[in-house]
């Protein structure tokens, strides 16, 4: 039994999302050391927020890069221009999760399991 | 006043849509930009968007901090809900605050240099855009008709058995339903100066995730006539098509090979960062026929069938199946005794067989021939 980080539907993750043992991804955190907060996903901070090309299970991943280059570009649009540039360093291993590439060439979506320890996520 | 928005395609995407296209009721672009986003409420600020600024942007020509610092109809939109359709507001202030713009230096991606033409099609066509060059050894901007016309029929017939062979590796569920020709057949819609060069669009059905779903057809058409270090890698390469694909691409090498063609293959697609190019020129038409020649066990494919015999001899080693799957009756040869022993209609089998391409001389057309090579009883 896998136990996710947040509840997720049936049929989710997608079939097709993988096992991203030993990769590298980048994901921005608010504060340094990274807390629980910074792997909120969309439906975890908006419980009602609903996107017509974006499906549930998605709504229940978390954004990463494998780019950090692409990931601080994001730092530069309003909603998180204000913030410190700090990026987490995701070196995700076995029973991390399952991730996938959604959207564009370098972002993927990742189905965090409990397994990983937010804590131990270095910033870089 | 209150104007309807439909979301057509997400640009950017961090754990929200942070920035995404929408079109009013007469097609007019709307670009739109998260500046908010809480527990309670997700805030966007839009406004409307031409096709040649818009194409600018997505050719990472334009700073997304412009187009909100001085759009080009002096209107910015603010909506807080992103549902079936999006209703959206007139700012009513003369400036937007600091806090909604983007910081300078935000572009989309890096320069295509000198794809506009192609990245505007693009984006008017919400789809995959392929260019479809040919030249002659005169290479002057024509084409003879009939070349033209048989290479255009081979390189769709190539795409869509490298689309359906893309699909069986992706291991998608419900194939039957994607395989289906709105996503592998291609409509042209223009042409343009640079050879005799055909702009064709495709209608494929676009995932959740904004991948236009010919891409895996696309890809493996630059896979199986694009660049090679080693033939060995080739020949793998090109066991993944095996089959009608095959000899498809040998038809068409032989057409470019006798006519001193050549072919300029180009695509771009919504989701994509980069314009595909694969040119086969003479030399890489032969070196590629050469190994199709070679490999002749690249035309074959095997093909399994499910149902029950129509009828059956022994002697003369013939046979005919009903396949339930697709609901159409099947014949063949078979060597030796296999068809020893099998009872006709009332049992069904599965039979695995050696799917041969024939070429007939005439019309060029293709005929499958199968040889049963094992067969079991199911129930």
């Amino acid at each position: 039994m896998i136990n996710w980080s947040e509840e997720l539907l049936e049929k989710c993750p997608p079939e097709n999302a993988f096992d991203p043992n030993r990769l590298t991804f980048y994901r921005l955190a608010k504060s340094c050391p990274a807390t629980e907060t910074d792997f909120h996903s969309q439906r975890k901070l908006n419980p009602t927020a609903k996107y017509t090309n974006v499906s549930e299970c998605i709504s229940r991943s978390l954004s990463i890069w494998d780019d950090i280059d692409k990931c601080l570009n994001i730092l530069k649009l309003p909603r998180h221009k204000n913030k410190a540039p700090l990026v987490m360093q995701v070196n995700l291993v076995t029973g991390d999760g399952l991730v996938l590439q959604t959207f564009k060439p370098n972002h993927y979506s990742w189905w965090r399991t409990n397994n990983y320890n937010v804590a131990s996520t270095p910033i870089i | 006043m209150t104007k309807i928005l439909n979301i057509s395609q997400i640009l950017v995407y961090y754990d929200f849509p942070e920035i995404f296209l929408a079109k009013d009721n007469v097609g007019t672009n709307f670009i739109c930009l998260l500046v908010d986003a809480n527990e309670d409420l997700t805030t966007y600020i839009s406004t409307a968007i031409s096709p040649l600024r818009l194409s600018h942007f997505i050719n990472g020509q334009v700073d997304l901090r412009d187009i909100y610092l001085t759009p080009e109809i002096n209107e910015w939109l603010i909506f807080h809900r992103v549902d079936e359709v999006i209703k959206a507001e007139t700012w009513k202030e003369e400036l937007l605050p600091e806090e909604y713009l983007p910081e300078p230096g935000f572009v989309f991606q890096k320069q295509l240099q000198g794809e506009e033409l192609i990245l505007n099609e693009t984006i008017e066509k919400n789809n995959a855009i392929v260019h479809l060059a040919v030249s002659d050894s005169n290479d002057n901007y024509s084409v003879d008709a009939d070349n033209l016309g048989d290479i255009v029929k081979l390189y769709q017939v190539i795409l869509e058995h490298s689309f359906k062979k893309a699909l069986i590796q992706k291991k998608y569920k419900d194939k039957k339903a994607v395989f289906i020709p709105p996503n592998y057949k291609l409509r042209a819609f223009a042409s343009s100066y640079s050879s005799f060069n055909l702009h064709l669009y495709s209608t494929a059905q676009i995932d959740l995730f904004g991948n236009s779903i010919i891409e895996f057809g696309l890809s493996k058409f630059d896979e199986i006539t694009g660049e090679f270090a080693s033939e060995e890698d080739f020949i793998n390469s090109l066991r993944t098509v095996k089959g009608h694909t095959i000899s498809s691409l040998k038809k068409l090498l032989k057409k470019l090979l006798d006519n001193e063609l050549k072919l300029k293959h180009k695509w771009f697609a919504p989701n994509q960062e980069k314009v595909h190019i694969t040119i086969i020129d003479k030399a890489k038409a032969q070196k590629i026929y050469d190994i199709l020649n070679v490999a002749e066990e690249l035309t074959e494919e095997t093909k399994y069938f499910t149902g029950y015999f129509v009828q059956v001899d022994v002697e003369k080693g013939t046979w005919r199946i009903y396949n339930i799957e697709d609901e159409k009756e099947y014949s063949g040869e078979a060597n030796g005794d296999v068809l020893q022993g099998v009872t006709v209609k009332t049992i069904n089998y599965k039979i695995l067989c050696q799917e041969i391409i024939e070429e007939l001389k005439v019309t060029e057309k293709e005929r499958a021939n199968y040889i049963l090579q094992t067969i079991e009883t199911v129930e």
